[in-house]
Formats: structure tokens, C-alpha cells, sequence
């Protein structure tokens, strides 16, 4: 198993694509408008939507203006402060349960990414030893089943780091 | 290829004590006498009691169960050794030096040979102790952990492979982030050369 963040064939990344981004249209879209949810046939200039990534991105890296995206609110400055101010206390998986697949794509999307990527990387790096210290822990015990406020808090990326941390200290236990 | 996942990631550690019994050699005191063999790994012997002989780990296991020799322990498995490594251990920064695979190793002996070893009960405490205090070692490596690289010297081939699986993850993880002067690539297509030219309209040239 390993961890991929674009591969084609891998679930996690398509899961990744569909997430939604904010997005406002510039342009009147006849025969659309299902995309809004509602009865309306065509979709309006300034109607804002919630457009999966994949379209989104599309849509607004081609050369017309369709749309105008926003930083979807798991990535806003709010999270970044909670997660400053302490990373094993926010839950990611709240937030988004793709949180760094889905950063990574926003942060591809943006001129200005700097402060994105920073606090993908600060919520990582900072998560890395308690998802590191669960693994091992669930390694060594014969109850599985516990739960803990991190452990229902990590998003996808962290979940799979942790049962590979898991398994790994399970299998050398012994020696 | 049908491996399972947990193959291709590192060793189990039963391949670890394969390689580690395969390669080390212990001193035996045989309790039979015979000429030079010949195997794979060399010419050992011979065997005249009360002489002691060189012989791979895992043959001296297998003369071990069958009754017929005595194994000598390695120096570093002797409890003043063992003492002096944990005091090492929990007085520096660094994993001290013990062999590769010690853990391998001093298990599969006093395992087979426990009525050998002097003190069997202590060294194996000690060991579990010296273990321990690696692994919070170990912790600190995840703590300090980047993308450009860190240095575990000293550290044991069991323990490297317990990590394994988790740190090149957690590398990748890290590289795919980017610090924060890599810029990100725009998408994966321009990182694999596309092996079709394309006009400006998306059309395939290649052929033309």
C-alpha cells in the first residue's frame, strides 16, 4: 500500500477530485442550472455554487472566464490559526476527510500559495508523532476498538499512515 | 506481482532471523568428534571436545536442539556489556553500538540455548531495556523528521525495519507537501512526458 496523492487508479485521489470548491459563475450558463439543485433551467452571472474540484479547476484554468473560485472553508485562515495554535487538537476529519489530498489540489490551483501550503505542511509535520505514537500503542494492545479524540479526528492520509505505523509495530512486537 | 502488502513494504522478521542466523557465527563447544565440513557458507570444524569450534548461528541451533554441543555466548551478550550499553543508551543522543542485529540474534540464543548464557533471565531484561530505549530514540527521529533526509547511526536492522513502512510514507507525504520554497507542479502531465505530440488544438501529430 502506498500512499498517492494523483495516481489515476487510486480511489482516495478520485474521492480527492470530487470534493467541492466555492465557486461563482461570470457568465450566464444556459440549460445548467441542475447543477444549482434547483428548478431553474439556466444558471445566472454571480450565481455561486459548490462545483466538485475536478470541474472547478477545469472551468477556471481554461482560457474564458467561467468562474471565480474561493478557498473552500477547510483551508480558511480560521483552521490555519487553530492549527498554529494547536495541531493534535483540531480535527481534520471534520474539516475535510480528504484534508491533504484536497489541499494539495487547491494549492495547485492558487498563484499565491505560500500560506496553503505552509499550514498543509505545519499540520503534518506537527500530527506526524501523535498519529506515530497511536500506531505503536494500537500495535502493542489487544483492544482495537478504542477511541481517542485524534484517532477520530484524522483524515484519510493520517488513517493510513496509522495502520501501516499499526501493523508494522504489531508484526515486530514479538522479537 | 502477488506479493502481499506487507511484503513488499520490508522484511518480516522471520526473514530477519533467516539473515541473521544464516550470517553470524558463534563459538561451540561440541560434545562429538568430526572432521572439516563443507557447506555453502565455508569449511567449519573440526569438532574436538572439549575444543571449541567456529560455526554458522544457525547450525549451532540446530547441534543445540539436537543435544549435541554447548553454545558459547558472545562477548557482548555478557551482562556487564549489556549494563554498560544501557547506561550508553539512556547517558547519549546516539543508538549505542551494539551489533546489527542483536535483537535477531541474542533472541534465537537464549530461545534455544537459555541454559548457556549466564544470567539468561537478567540479559534478556536488559535487552527489553536497551530495546526501550531505542524506540523512544526512534520517536525523536519522527519528531525532527523533514523531507531532506535525517541520520539513525547505530541503528539496529529489526528496528530500521519496524520504521520502515512508516517513515518512507510519511517521506512521501512530506515531499508531495513541499517545503515552502518548492513550488507545486501545476498537475501530473508535466511530469511524464506525454509519449503523443499535441497541437495546440489537442490533436494527435505524432504520426504526421
Amino acid at each position: 500500500m502506498t500512499i498517492d496523492f494523483d495516481s489515476y487508479y487510486s480511489i482516495d485521489s478520485i474521492i480527492a477530485d470530487n470534493q467541492k470548491v466555492p465557486s461563482e459563475f461570470l457568465t450566464n450558463v444556459p440549460g445548467q442550472g441542475w447543477l444549482q439543485g434547483g428548478l431553474e433551467n439556466d444558471i445566472k452571472e454571480g450565481a455561486k455554487i459548490d462545483l466538485p474540484y475536478w470541474l472547478s479547476s477545469t472551468l477556471a484554468l481554461s482560457e474564458y472566464d467561467f468562474l471565480n473560485l474561493s478557498i473552500p472553508p477547510a483551508f480558511s485562515t480560521r483552521v490555519t490559526n487553530a492549527l498554529i495554535a494547536s495541531p493534535s487538537f483540531v480535527k481534520l476529519a471534520n474539516l475535510n476527510h480528504f484534508w491533504y489530498s484536497f489541499g494539495i489540489r487547491i494549492s495547485d490551483l492558487l498563484e499565491d500559495n505560500l500560506k496553503l501550503q505552509q499550514s498543509l505542511r505545519l499540520a503534518f509535520t506537527n500530527r506526524l508523532i501523535d498519529i506515530f505514537d497511536l500506531g505503536q500503542y494500537e500495535g502493542s494492545v489487544d483492544d482495537k476498538g478504542f477511541e481517542t479524540d485524534f484517532k477520530a479526528g484524522m483524515d484519510e492520509l493520517e488513517k493510513q499512515l496509522f495502520h501501516i505505523c499499526a501493523a508494522s509495530a504489531a508484526q515486530h512486537k514479538r522479537l | 506481482m502477488a506479493v502481499p502488502g506487507q511484503k513488499k513494504e520490508s522484511l518480516t522478521p522471520s526473514e530477519l532471523h533467516f539473515i541473521a542466523t544464516s550470517e553470524y557465527v558463534v563459538e561451540i563447544v561440541p560434545n562429538f568428534s568430526m572432521g572439516q565440513i563443507r557447506l555453502l557458507s565455508g569449511i567449519w570444524g573440526p569438532f574436538t571436545p572439549p575444543g571449541k569450534a567456529r560455526v554458522p548461528l544457525w547450525l549451532a541451533l540446530d547441534l543445540k536442539r539436537r543435544k549435541r554441543c554447548s553454545i558459547v555466548a558472545p562477548e557482548w551478550m555478557s551482562v556487564d556489556h549489556l549494563q554498560e550499553r544501557l547506561k550508553d543508551e539512556t547517558t547519549h543522543g546516539e543508538y549505542a553500538d551494539l551489533p546489527f542485529r542483536y535483537l535477531e540474534i541474542s533472541k534465537a540464543i537464549i530461545g534455544v540455548a537459555g541454559e548457556d548464557v549466564d544470567n539468561a533471565a537478567l540479559i534478556r531484561s536488559l535487552l527489553m531495556d536497551i530495546r526501550q530505549a531505542r524506540q523512544t530514540k526512534s520517536r525523536q527521529g519522527v519528531v525532527k523528521m523533514n523531507d531532506a533526509g535525517m541520520a539513525m547511526t547505530g541503528i539496529s536492522q529489526l528496528e530500521i525495519n519496524e520504521l520502515r513502512p512508516f517513515f518512507v510514507q510519511s517521506f512521501g507525504v512530506m515531499r508531495r507537501l513541499g517545503g515552502a520554497h518548492v513550488a507545486a507542479p501545476m498537475s501530473q502531465s508535466t511530469q511524464i512526458p506525454s509519449q503523443f505530440t499535441l497541437d495546440e488544438d489537442g490533436w494527435d501529430v505524432s504520426g504526421v
